[in-house]
C-alpha cells in the first residue's frame, strides 16, 4: 500500500494492517523531523510533491522490493504540507516470515525513495527558508 | 504543438509558477527544447541545467526524449537526498 496524505501519519494503523501470523518479523523506518540542520535550529518543515509520479514510484519500490526480498507485505506513506519538529514525513513498513528480508527491503525503501521519488522540503529557520535539493 | 509543463520546488520559486503552457512550432521537440525555451526567459533556471531531472507524463526522460502533443513535461529539482549517516 502506498500513500501521500497531509494528515498525521497513524502508524499504529498501518502495522496493524499489515501485520499477521505467518509472518516473524515487521520492521519499520519512522521519518522524523529534526530539530536542525547542518548546525542550524529548524522551526518547521514544508513537503511538496509531483503526487501523480511519487505514487508512481512509491508503488514501483514496493513492487522492487517483493522481487528482490521474500516479503509479505510492505507500506509507504508520505506525508505532505507543514510538518512540526519530531512529527513523523515518512513511515515504511516490511512484513515478512523471517526478520533479515525485512530489515533489507526496508531499507532498500527509504534509500531508493530518498533517490527517485519526487518530493521535496523546504526548512524553515528563524531567519528564513531553503529548499533542501541534492543531499543534505 | 503544445505541452503542459510543471515545475516543484524551487524551480517554481524561479518561473513564480507551478504550470505553464507552451506552444512549440518544431514538430519534432524534446524535452531538452522545453527547458530551452524557459530557461530563456527565466535565466536562473539555466543553473539547474547540470542536476535538474526532467519527467514525460510522470516517467523519467532525458533532454533528448522526444515529446508530443498534449504531454506534460516536468522539471524536477534533485530530491532531498538524506544522509544515511
Amino acid at each position: 500500500m502506498v500513500l501521500i496524505i497531509r494528515e498525521p501519519i497513524d502508524q499504529k494503523k498501518i502495522v496493524e494492517r499489515l501485520r499477521k501470523p505467518s509472518d516473524g518479523a515487521v520492521v519499520t523506518f519512522d521519518g522524523v523531523v529534526r530539530d536542525h540542520a547542518m548546525g542550524k535550529p529548524v522551526c518547521y518543515l514544508e513537503y511538496e510533491a509531483y503526487e501523480e509520479m511519487a505514487l508512481k514510484k512509491m508503488e514501483q519500490i514496493c513492487a522492487d522490493a517483493r522481487e528482490k526480498w521474500p516479503i509479505s507485505d510492505i507500506s509507504i506513506v508520505h506525508r505532505l504540507g507543514r510538518l512540526d519538529i519530531g512529527e513523523t514525513s515518512v513511515f515504511i513498513a516490511v512484513a515478512s516470515p523471517h526478520r533479515r528480508p525485512a530489515f533489507e527491503a526496508c531499507q532498500y525503501a527509504i534509500d531508493t525513495l530518498k533517490k527517485i521519488v519526487p518530493i521535496w522540503k523546504k526548512e524553515y529557520y528563524t531567519d528564513g527558508a531553503i529548499w533542501i535539493e541534492g543531499q543534505s | 504543438m503544445r505541452v503542459n509543463v510543471r515545475f516543484f520546488a524551487s524551480l517554481a520559486d524561479i518561473v513564480k509558477s507551478r504550470t505553464a503552457e507552451v506552444e512549440l512550432e518544431d514538430p519534432i521537440a524534446t524535452v531538452g527544447d522545453v527547458f530551452a525555451y524557459f530557461s530563456s526567459k527565466y535565466p536562473d533556471l539555466a543553473k539547474y541545467s547540470e542536476n535538474i531531472m526532467l519527467a514525460v507524463n510522470g516517467e523519467f526522460a532525458t533532454a533528448d526524449t522526444k515529446i508530443k502533443s498534449g504531454d506534460e513535461v516536468a522539471f524536477l529539482p534533485p530530491v532531498s537526498g538524506g544522509v544515511w549517516s
